[in-house]
């Protein structure tokens, strides 16, 4: 009994071995078949074709040439830096003529050279001065443009956010007519220089445009009062065994304007991986910066009388498996007063 | 011998497969090491509504809970009729089942009650008797003779929604509102101590503001005539009524925060600040909700589920996340009812808008399982 289910297996199992090889056969058969047909399905150029294509071929060979031009065109094309290079390369061969004719002199047609050289170096210097003059003034003028851009960037976003077209009065288009208006405090918009990355503290009020104008709702009032410093970044590890560490924070601010300022202190804490470290969603938000729309870490309050300096410390939970380097930025009025980071 | 080789490997088989399939089954995602896992399932108004709760073992009582399920059957209970008490008792006993045989999680940790809206209908329609044939039908169902189906009122319901939203951090300077469909309600504590809670309640809520400017429109059924009616809804009934409640309560001179919480807080919140999907709650200012409005009026398309991802510059987004939200939130609220709703929210918190004192204010999504996980909380420290 037990030999017969035995042999049905065993012919089972042959059975199916047997059908699987057709199967490959088949398989192999069809393939070559297929090769062999796309073979014969080649298609022969035909003379027509040449012929017709020879307009393509000239095409081909105009535009490459077109190319080198180009290409020929844009490396031999001035620039200031080029000029500038040459000015220098000038300036020094000359400076070391004169060093040569003065340490070494023959006759008196070598100190005459030498006074020809000295005004030429002169001229030279003066060429250079011109030159950096150029470019500063260029300079300045992109920063100009600069700030135009950023500053109607800035103005677009927040009058997308608050009511492009009003079509429809809404109660944020009629609320300057309702009993309860809150007012804006200034009205003045300070476009400063951005602080310098990986600076500690920033010091410096740098006004550039000043303009007296309404900002539309939401828009972060742009005008600099405070300024920190001593920003420092504490890690300290949560108990043995936890997985998370706290992040201690401190830095002083100070009111650098000519009246009592208060306001809130927005602290964003960027982690290795690019997220913001978030207190709790009690906590976190977003708010508007002069980079766009961010999101805040924690919020702090601060009033301070004019020229007073207040100690703020904040404190945050991170992730310890989360190793890197944190970027710790401080905003007010949505403007970056300070940075710094702290590899954890 | 084969014939036991044989039984063994189809043992195995048998095993791997029922192994695999039950893991895929209880695969929750939990977001706390040291946790917990609850049920808390709710006869509502519109339905029974199940919330699988995760509850760090730690700071229990910091309203820290993780919602790893939250699912519902629409049943109808307070329509009071057989077919309905039938399809109720079947989704409770349902939801039960998947809760302690899906998700394996002890009878003792599964918790049961009726909500306040379906016992203030019960006794408008003089029908207690449903809730306790209700109860008794289920206990039967699952051979629990001795299961509590607890039934909450609504000042225990805002009391218990209090305690499980907000953190205790900010427990005594907040004032929660819950804008439902029909109603909104809500309260603070008042005597630092979480026993007695002040209430607050309205008879407005998203659809019933909707539905009131609705019968207002007449012939011209244009977005722009929905505002002007609703604004007029908005002005006229509803205003004396939120003015005086608000007022009544006190809640202006106790509180430093106005959390708010209901579908039309999670459809704001959501479409208004998709870079903080992941968040629980978001604070809102109210010209960012005002502005909000102008954009459902005036730049409806902005609020699309592909616009919203598109906003979202934030690399660190999950816009996958986002875009799915944003088309629920879109699923849920057409224009007109997301127009209504927020044009409620934006009425209350005028309230709170004052000139000298201005009030924080903030958006909660999940609200809805809020009073569960206290009550799931309580339950369990009792």
């Amino acid at each position: 009994m037990r030999d017969s289910k035995i042999s049905l297996l065993l012919v089972i199992s042959f059975v199916l071995i047997f059908a699987s090889f057709l199967a490959l056969g088949i398989l192999a058969y069809k393939f070559y078949r297929k090769v062999d047909k796309a073979m014969v399905m080649q298609p022969v150029a035909n003379p027509s074709d040449k012929i017709r294509d020879s307009l393509l071929v000239v095409y081909s060979n105009t535009i490459q040439q077109l190319e080198k031009k180009l290409g020929a065109t844009y490396t031999s094309a001035d620039s200031l830096e080029n000029s500038l290079s040459l000015k220098l390369d000038e300036y020094y061969r000359t400076k070391d003529e004169l060093i040569a004719l003065i340490t070494n002199p023959t006759s008196d047609k070598d100190f005459e050279l030498a006074k020809l050289k000295i005004d030429e170096l002169q001229s030279r210097m003066a060429a250079l001065r011109r030159t950096n003059a150029n470019i500063t003034e260029e300079n300045n003028k992109l920063y100009t443009v600069l700030d135009e851009i950023r500053k109607q960037s800035l103005t677009a976003t927040n009058t997308r956010n608050t009511n492009p077209t009003p079509t429809i009065n809404t109660p944020a288009a009629n609320r300057s007519t309702e009993p309860v208006n809150v007012s804006i405090e200034t009205d003045d918009i300070a476009i400063s220089n951005v602080v310098k990355p990986n600076s500690t503290s920033i010091t410096q009020e740098v006004p550039v445009i000043t303009t007296t104008t309404t900002p539309p709702r939401q828009a972060p009032v742009m005008k600099r009062y405070f300024m920190t410093s001593d920003l420092n970044i504490e890690k300290v590890d949560s108990r043995a065994g936890s997985e998370t560490m706290e992040l201690i924070g401190s830095f002083a601010v100070k009111n650098i304007s000519d009246e009592m300022a208060k306001g809130d202190i927005m602290v964003v804490v960027t982690q290795p991986n690019g997220k913001v470290l978030q207190k709790s969603g009690w906590e976190s938000g977003t708010f508007y910066s002069e980079h766009g729309k961010k999101i805040y870490s924690c919020k702090l309050r601060v009033e301070n009388e004019k020229g007073e300096a207040r100690k703020l410390t904040f404190s945050l939970i991170g992730d310890k498996s989360l190793t890197g380097t944190y970027t710790f930025q401080i905003y007010h009025n949505g403007l970056l007063i300070g940075n710094t980071t702290k590899r954890v | 011998m084969q014939t036991s080789i044989y039984r063994k490997f189809f043992a195995c088989s048998l095993l791997i497969f029922f192994v695999g399939f039950s893991y895929a089954q209880n695969s929750v995602k939990l977001n706390y090491k040291n946790s917990s896992v609850y049920a808390g399932i709710e006869v509502g108004s519109k339905g029974v509504k199940m919330s699988v709760l995760e509850l760090p073992e730690k700071n229990k009582s910091q309203g820290n809970f993780n919602v790893l399920k939250d699912t519902s059957i629409n049943t109808d209970f307070i329509s009071f009729t057989e077919p309905t008490f039938k399809a109720t008792v079947e989704a409770l006993t349902a939801l039960y089942k998947i809760a302690h045989d899906r998700y394996e999680i002890p009878s003792k940790f599964i918790f049961t009650a009726i909500s306040s809206g379906v016992s203030i209908q019960s006794e408008k329609d003089k029908k207690q008797d449903w809730l306790i044939n209700l109860t008794d039908a289920f206990r039967k169902n699952i051979n629990e003779p001795q299961r509590e189906v607890r039934i909450i009122d609504v000042t225990e319901e805002a009391r218990l929604s209090h305690l499980g939203i907000i953190p205790e951090s900010r427990r005594y300077s907040t004032f929660l509102i819950d804008i439902g469909s029909g109603n909104t309600k809500g309260g603070f504590f008042p005597y630092n101590n979480t026993k007695d809670i002040k209430l607050f309640q309205l008879t407005w809520g998203t659809k019933s503001v909707s539905n009131e400017t609705n019968t207002r429109l007449g012939d011209d059924q244009t977005m722009s005539n929905y505002y002007r009616q609703m604004s007029r809804v908005l002005a006229g009934p509803a205003d004396q009524e939120i003015v005086y409640a608000i007022n009544v309560s006190g809640a202006y001179n106790m509180s430093d925060n106005i959390a708010f919480s209901g579908g039309i807080a999670w459809a704001v919140a959501t479409l208004l600040f998709p870079e903080l999907i992941e968040n629980a709650v978001v604070p809102v200012t109210y010209d960012e909700v005002a502005a909000f409005m102008d954009r459902i009026a005036n730049d409806y398309k902005s609020l699309q589920d592909q616009a919203i991802v598109s906003s979202v510059t934030d690399k660190t987004v999950d816009l996958e996340l986002v875009q799915k939200q944003a088309k629920t939130v879109n699923k849920v609220f057409d224009q007109k009812a997301m127009l209504a709703g927020t044009g409620l929210l934006l009425k209350i918190m005028r309230q709170f808008e004052g000139i000298y004192e201005k009030k924080q204010f903030f958006l909660v999504k999940n609200g809805q399982v809020g009073w569960i996980s206290a009550y799931v909380n309580e339950a369990i420290n009792k």
